[in-house]
């Protein structure tokens, strides 16, 4: 699992690299969102835009990290693609996340 | 079209799962369907094994994931089969129907998504396996 994290104004934007967010990499991934958020990041972008292929175990990681974020942070979501935008529909994820097709969006509507 | 039957198993753990996803989605776009409709089967088929790796088998790496793949004339089939106990198919299938609220996903169950994507859903107890059937109708062109 590879994530890319740049602090960017008040929001830390965290990029998947791999194209594939799924079952073998979602422990890992809330393991790393756990630490960014206990170290005080309470803003967060996740930019998806590498990813290729998402399940629902995937899906669950990014739910769990809002959840985690509670009232006190946010989670957005940043260039879901065509296909892996289609899962956040047709599990009406697409209400419960803020989704940007930009990271420069996302950041935007994290500072505001 | 083309028909035709593969067999393809996997070592009961999340790390092996992509590489039946992958072989699903090549065989899907070799039938002419779109990169969305391939992606989907592949989904539903991900969802179906990852199900048998996390409850049927608990990630015991001893045990195998075995998926058949039927091409058809008029549909393609999935039966995915693992040694786990056996499962209230239709008490779990019923639940999914009536998983309204989205964020219900992070319980870890993709039958909700696999009874979206697919056209049937089946389950069958033969012997000390489970087999989950998944039939996709081809529209002919």
């Amino acid at each position: 699992m590879r994530l890319q994290e740049q602090v960017e104004g008040r929001a830390l934007v965290v990029k998947l690299l791999d194209s594939r967010f799924d079952a073998s990499i979602a422990p890992v991934v809330k393991e790393r969102f756990a630490e960014l958020i206990s170290a005080g990041h309470l803003r967060i972008a996740l930019d998806i835009s590498e990813v290729e292929f998402i399940d629902s175990i995937g899906l669950s990681a990014a739910v769990w990290v809002l959840r985690r974020l509670g009232e006190d942070g946010e989670l957005v979501i940043s260039g879901a693609k065509g296909a892996v935008m289609s899962v956040f529909r047709l599990t009406r994820l697409d209400k419960v996340f803020r989704i940007f097709p930009d990271t420069e969006r996302a950041i935007a509507a994290l500072s505001g | 079209m083309r028909t035709g039957a593969i067999t393809l198993s996997i070592e009961s753990e999340f790390a092996n799962v992509f590489l039946i996803g992958l072989a699903i989605n090549k065989i899907a776009r070799s039938i002419q369907l779109s990169e969305q409709a391939a992606f989907e089967m592949e989904l539903a088929v991900v969802e179906a094994v990852n199900n048998a790796v996390e409850h049927a088998h608990r990630q015991r790496r001893d045990k195998r994931v075995t998926v058949q793949v039927s091409l058809e004339p008029t549909h393609i089939r999935f039966t995915v089969i693992d040694q786990g106990p056996t499962v209230h198919f239709e008490p779990l299938m019923s639940a999914a129907a009536g998983m309204e609220n989205a964020t219900e996903i992070e319980r870890g169950h993709g039958l909700a998504m696999i009874r979206a994507l697919m056209d049937e859903v089946s389950y069958e107890r033969k012997g000390r396996a489970n087999h989950v059937t998944l039939i996709k109708y081809l529209k002919r062109s």
